[in-house]
């Protein structure tokens, strides 16, 4: 009883956050704003080996972007291109409507990230490394610097050498480095790595600030679908190089919270499973040695059980599931970690 | 050209926070003071040396010599008469001959001791003393032989001599250097065996001598004579430019070939400008060398030697240091284009380097001053076409460290070329750092042995630097650190080495940021 209480209250929490998004980059919304980040038919290949396939999305100016895929999928390759780490081998990438192939160092100073882990220069401050980075960005003023230093939290060790720093203070002061200039397009290479779950919500609350009250374009990448849920208004899915599709977060929570299934445990699934694909055809998700899984009413749970029951299987219980947002990438993916 | 200025600051800003520039720093400046304080400590050893040898007693300490030599001369004489009594006519004979040539030396160095003259000096009464000991020997060949017996040549040759030996007691007896000069000139006048050009030679030398030393005691002064060994290599250097053979060379003898008779033209000028500005005690010469100029040397040859490891980390360690630890990051997603980083770290870097070489200029100076005294630096003297110039202490050490930082120069694109393709500190500061020893070493090996020889040699990259030893031509004596691998023999002219070195610089420069503007940064 407890549960399903629980899970309610999740499913309307995530509705209405769908439901902000679907306001905030409606139809017509992102007809009339123009895309700071274009990323049009983008190439790339290590060797002969094809590793990022005709990619294409936009971002747009107050929407936090999420780009997802398995390890390997080329999310990291991805942003390195946008970033001028590598070379674009076909395609465009346009910042804030300009190429980076034209004017590098205008389209560059519209945009920030951190790609990876944030490096810094291990033997100097903290204060230091950003006031070396702000003496490459236009107008950055030293009261700006102390600005986004209290913003992340770092005020009390910003003097403190780099060296000194935990992961996630690194991290902390990796957000301030990107966000240090202002730029149009933010973009974080999985931001959270290594933060405890309160500088997790700290740095998602940030982001988010900057997003719909600043109206910044947030780009995230992440593996971590939890974590694209509470934040992203829409995802990009990138799997294999070639993108699979980007829908907004509300379209792809309604995909993955729509299926309920019943597992039926039993050590005879594959008999199981060949009894009832004659009458539920197309019914059986998924089975193993131990279980079998169907997506069936109900109502139906009782027929299913006798059937199999007449035919000498036993059965040693049902649970009643529901899919989960990892199974919606799972399967758009295709499954697993493999890395073709 | 704003964001070039922007990360060049932050670049200096990175390399002054690293602790090998401190490091290298320190150790160059100690060791700078090192050097020069142990070539202190040689010079005071042999001051010390000197000042026994020299000191109030030398006048006694002379005469007991020549009261010494005397004495054995005389035991000597009463031993071989003792055995001329036993022995028979014919050896009686053969023990005479002996004896009147030790009496010309009792002679001679009673003479001596009466007129307090040291024989082995330089000046010129012991000369004419010692040229008197050889008339006289002479002479003992005409003693058995009565004047009416003699031909004329021989008549002749006898008359010259008692007159020469004459003449040489009457200089000894006024002290008059004058006569001694004009009385050398006439027996070159009336030598037979010179040709004309010689005797112009000779007389010249003469004529030099008396115009540095007018009144003879610069060579008296001292057992050794600074001036007459200067003299004879001035001479040395004429007579082969007469006979367009190189005299003055170690081992074989081989014509001049034009570009030889040019050098010696040259140094032929240097020499006497030297001569007569009057310091060659502190000379070319290669037996003597101020020892000053040995420290200055040598720590100029430390402090380019520390100089270059300096630079050969930083720039080995430039963009590979950055990428291995992750730093470089921060500059790729600046605004900036690559190539812009590219100059600004280069840069950066050889901004350093100058600084060091203005640090190791001044310290040495600094050194050399508390050490030998200020203003008291050997003038570097040259000529060209056969006129001599002077280029001043202070002038000639800058200008030599300006020459080795092309060195420098070179090695440094070298690191950083190595630094952006390897992406490997270890294997390109390792690499380069190798190839700094390792070049003079096949220098050496190609210097040393002839077998390799020919046109091709010059396109050796080895042999077209250490521009600094080339141009200024450093005293065989004068061993720093960068002598110790010896004078390259193979090197091809400066004009030629300085185009090629920057023929080179720029092919290292193109390649480096070509491949750093291109690739990816994984």
């Amino acid at each position: 009883m407890l549960k399903s209480t629980n899970r309610v209250t999740i499913t309307r929490s995530t509705r209405t956050i769908s439901e902000f998004v679907s306001w905030l980059i409606g139809e017509k919304e992102i007809m009339m704003s123009e895309a700071v980040l274009e990323v049009k038919n983008l190439v790339k290949y290590f060797g002969k080996r094809k590793i990022i396939d005709n990619v294409s999305f936009e971002v747009f100016p107050g929407e936090i972007f999420g780009f997802l895929g398995p390890n390997g999928a080329g999310k990291t390759t991805t942003i390195k291109m946008i970033m001028g780490f590598l070379a674009v081998d076909e395609g465009e990438i346009l910042i804030n409507g300009i190429n980076i192939r034209s004017d590098y160092e205008s389209a560059m100073s519209s945009i920030g990230g951190i790609v990876e882990n944030p490096e810094m220069y291990k033997d100097l401050s903290g204060q230091l490394n950003l006031e070396m980075y702000a003496r490459l960005h236009d107008g950055v003023t030293p009261e700006r610097i102390k600005e986004v230093v209290e913003l992340v939290g770092m005020q009390n060790r910003i003097k403190d050498k780099v060296k000194k720093y935990s992961l996630g203070m690194k991290q902390r002061i990796g957000v301030a480095q990107s966000i240090l200039h202002k730029p149009k397009v933010l973009i974080l290479d999985e931001p959270t790595n290594g933060l405890d779950p309160s500088g997790i919500k700290e740095l998602r609350d940030i982001f988010k600030k900057l997003a719909h009250e600043e109206g910044v374009a947030v780009f995230v990448s992440s593996h971590l679908l939890s974590e694209m849920q509470l934040m992203c208004d829409r995802v990009g899915i990138i799997h294999n190089g070639k993108l699979l599709g980007v829908k907004p977060i509300k379209k792809l929570m309604d995909e993955a919270t729509g299926g309920v299934f019943y597992r039926f445990m039993t050590k005879q699934a594959q008999q199981a499973a060949e009894i009832l694909k004659v009458d539920y055809p197309e019914k059986v998700r998924n089975f193993t040695a131990d279980y079998i899984e169907l997506e069936i009413e109900e109502q139906e749970v009782p027929e299913v059980n006798r059937k199999l029951a007449l035919a000498g299987i036993p059965i040693f219980g049902v649970n009643k599931l529901e899919s989960s947002l990892e199974d919606a990438f799972i399967s758009i993916t295709g499954g697993g970690n493999s890395i073709a | 050209m704003r964001k070039f200025k922007a990360l060049y600051i932050n670049e200096m800003i990175k390399i002054s926070r690293k602790l090998v520039v401190i490091i290298v720093m320190g150790v160059m400046v100690l060791g700078l003071f090192g050097y020069g304080g142990i070539i202190k400590l040689t010079e005071l050893a042999q001051k010390r040396y000197d000042q026994v040898d020299m000191s109030g007693s030398e006048q006694d300490w002379r005469k007991d010599e020549m009261r010494n030599m005397l004495d054995n001369f005389k035991s000597e004489k009463a031993n071989l008469q003792d055995e001329m009594d036993k022995a028979d006519e014919e050896m009686k004979k053969q023990y005479e001959s002996q004896i009147k040539s030790l009496d010309v030396q009792i002679e001679i160095y009673e003479y001596a001791v009466e007129k307090d003259i040291y024989l082995y000096s330089g000046g010129y009464t012991a000369v004419s003393l010692r040229n008197m000991m050889d008339l006289k020997f002479s002479l003992i060949n005409y003693e058995g032989i009565p004047v009416e017996e003699m031909n004329d040549i021989q008549r002749a040759e006898k008359k010259r001599t008692e007159d020469e030996i004459s003449k040489y007691e009457e200089i000894i007896e006024k002290s008059d250097y004058r006569m001694y000069i004009d009385f050398q000139n006439e027996i070159i006048d009336s030598d037979t065996s010179m040709t004309e050009e010689e005797k112009q030679i000779m007389r010249e030398s003469n004529d030099l001598r008396v115009k540095i030393d007018p009144t003879g005691e610069i060579s008296a002064s001292s057992d050794y004579d600074p001036l007459s060994s200067y003299i004879t290599s001035i001479e040395n250097i004429k007579k082969s430019l007469l006979h367009n053979i190189d005299y003055t060379g170690y081992g074989s003898i081989k014509p001049l070939t034009p570009s030889g008779r040019q050098e010696l033209e040259n140094s032929l000028a240097v020499q006497i400008y030297k001569l007569e500005k009057g310091d060659f005690e502190r000379s070319n010469n290669y037996m003597q060398v101020e020892l000053s100029d040995v420290a200055m040397t040598g720590m100029l040859g430390f402090g380019t030697f520390m100089m270059i490891c300096m630079v050969l980390i930083l720039a080995g360690g430039a963009i590979s240091q950055e990428i291995s630890t992750g730093s470089i990051k921060s500059l790729i997603i600046s605004p900036v284009k690559r190539y812009k980083i590219f100059f600004a770290k280069l840069t950066s870097i050889i901004t350093a380097g100058v600084a060091t070489a203005v640090v190791l200029y001044i310290v040495s100076i600094l050194v050399h001053g508390i050490l030998f005294g200020f203003g008291n630096g050997s003038d570097y003297i040259y000529a060209i076409n056969g006129k001599a110039h002077e280029l001043s202490f202070y002038i000639y050490r800058m200008a030599y460290i300006g020459l080795e930082f092309v060195d420098v120069l070179v090695y440094l694109v070298f690191a950083y070329m190595l630094s952006i393709i390897t992406r490997n500190t270890a294997v390109s500061v390792g690499v380069s750092i190798a190839i700094y020893f390792g070049g003079n070493l096949v220098n050496l090996f190609l210097s040393a042995t002839e077998i390799f020889s020919g046109e091709w040699l010059k396109f050796i990259p080895f042999n077209n630097m250490s521009l600094a030893d080339r141009i200024f031509k450093v005293q065989m004596n004068n061993i720093g650190i960068s002598g110790l691998f010896g004078l390259n023999l193979n090197a091809p002219s400066s004009m030629f080495s300085v185009v090629y070195l920057v023929v080179m610089l720029i092919c290292f420069g193109y390649i480096a940021l070509d491949s750093f503007n291109r690739r990816d940064i994984k």
